[in-house]
């Protein structure tokens, strides 16, 4: 494997450090510190332990790289560990027990269009988010963070919560609805 | 900038100290293939349980008793296997937990997933059903040539706390007849106005029928009789074969 640097692509990067060559992992964490540290922060709020935890989400990644297909997306994979870390964090945290089925991904849903909102729609929301993302329940954070703030598909989110696709849009569209409601006193008003 | 560099440095130093290490892909392999080992024996599990509470309420004429208006529906819900059939829910619940990891399982609504495997289950049930397996086993059990599972056939070869009772008929006449079951013994059978026959069935000597009601010194207050077709009899039915 020669020509592996900044550029490359994550997954032949990947199959590098696959096959011996570790040295190429730092390249791996380099690019991907800043949006799980992001999405750390969106998702656990205040808490002392994130760069703990984020540090932790990559030790895991290096541990397991072996278990990683190389016809998959490697950031969705990421994500996936980083949430199954952060899950746990809070469990932990909070004592809550792991639910086995929510009553969401149990039925079908029709599925939301991706992208049904406008540029300005858009701005609107991430605005939102800033300002109240943190009082909602982390059913509906995640998928906010994830599809409006780290800019993943339905189909990417649906692989990292290992939800159905449609259960995706729905938590979206209710998460969305939720967070206009308790800004709604901070002058936002997206409909 | 410089704290990305710190954490890529700081893996990189535990990786080359050999603090941090990759799990190897033969690892991988085999925590796959037990995965798969363990969905395919749990399926196993799930279609043997399933035809084996098809294969008891068969001989146990369970299943003809929801033809017997409320009383016989009431009865056909108390006499279920409640027990085989809990064990056979919580092995579904685990298959879905396994089968859940996959992508073609959780990108779709949980509902296609256990729709799906109920169906796989219960199809391959029936046909397990329609084997001689179970009967085979069954008589193997009672002969005492069937170890580990011997118990669990003869716990379940002959219900009767649901008071149903199999026989040919003998010596029938407007209000009652005389059952002889397989043992030879006879036991009288009132017919009343409650006793409700199945679709109204023509009774005649020499029917081999499923009688219910309380048994009280070999006598039988009918609340039910449906008649055992021959063909049943022969081919599904194995605790039938011997009338």
């Amino acid at each position: 494997m020669i020509g592996i640097n900044e550029q490359s692509k994550d997954e032949d990067i990947v199959e590098a450090v696959q096959q011996g060559q570790t040295e190429f992992f730092g390249l791996l964490v380099t690019k991907y510190e800043k949006a799980i540290l992001r999405y750390a922060y969106k998702f656990l709020s205040q808490r002392q332990d994130i760069e703990d935890l984020v540090q932790d989400v990559f030790v895991k990644a290096y541990t397991n790289i072996q278990s990683f297909d190389l016809e998959r997306k490697f950031s969705s994979w990421l994500y996936r560990i980083a949430h199954n870390t952060f899950i746990n964090a809070l469990k932990k945290r909070d004592k809550q027990p792991l639910l086995f089925f929510d009553a969401d991904t149990l039925f079908p849903h029709p599925i939301a269009k991706e992208k049904s909102d406008t540029l300005i729609d858009e701005k609107q929301v991430k605005a939102m988010l800033d300002e109240c993302l943190q009082k909602i329940s982390i059913k509906y954070r995640e998928p906010l963070v994830l599809y409006y703030l780290e800019e993943l598909s339905y189909q990417e989110i649906s692989d990292i919560m290992q939800i159905p696709v449609s259960t995706v849009g729905v938590r979206i569209r209710r998460g969305k609805e939720k967070v206009r409601l308790l800004c709604k006193g901070k002058g936002y008003e997206y409909k | 900038m410089n704290t990305n560099k710190t954490l890529a440095d700081k893996i990189q130093k535990k990786i080359k100290s050999g603090q941090l290490k990759m799990k190897t892909k033969s690892y991988f392999i085999l925590r796959t293939l037990l995965s798969v080992l363990a969905i395919v024996l749990i399926l196993l599990a799930s279609v043997f349980l399933l035809s084996f509470v098809l294969f008891i309420l068969r001989i146990n004429g369970i299943w003809l008793m929801p033809g017997l208006g409320i009383r016989g529906l009431m009865t056909f819900f108390v006499s279920l296997p409640w027990f085989l059939i809990i064990v056979g829910l919580l092995f579904l619940l685990a298959l879905e937990f396994f089968v859940k990891k996959y992508t073609f399982a959780y990108r779709k609504p949980v509902l296609y997933s256990v729709v799906a495997l109920i169906l796989f289950v219960g199809l391959s049930s029936i046909l397990i059903d329609r084997t001689s397996l179970h009967s085979g086993w069954m008589q193997k059990a009672g002969n005492n040539e069937l170890p580990l599972m011997g118990n669990m056939y003869r716990g379940y070869r002959q219900m009767r706390e649901h008071d149903a009772y199999v026989g040919v008929i003998k010596n029938i006449d407007q209000n009652s007849f005389e059952l002889v079951d397989k043992d030879e013994q006879v036991l009288f059978v009132n017919i009343t106005n409650q006793t409700r026959i199945f679709k109204r069935q023509v009774l005649q000597e020499g029917d081999l029928v499923m009688v219910m009601g309380e048994l009280d010194n070999n006598k039988i207050e009918a609340f039910g009789i449906h008649k055992v077709e021959e063909d049943f009899r022969i081919n599904y039915h194995p605790m039938f074969r011997h009338f």
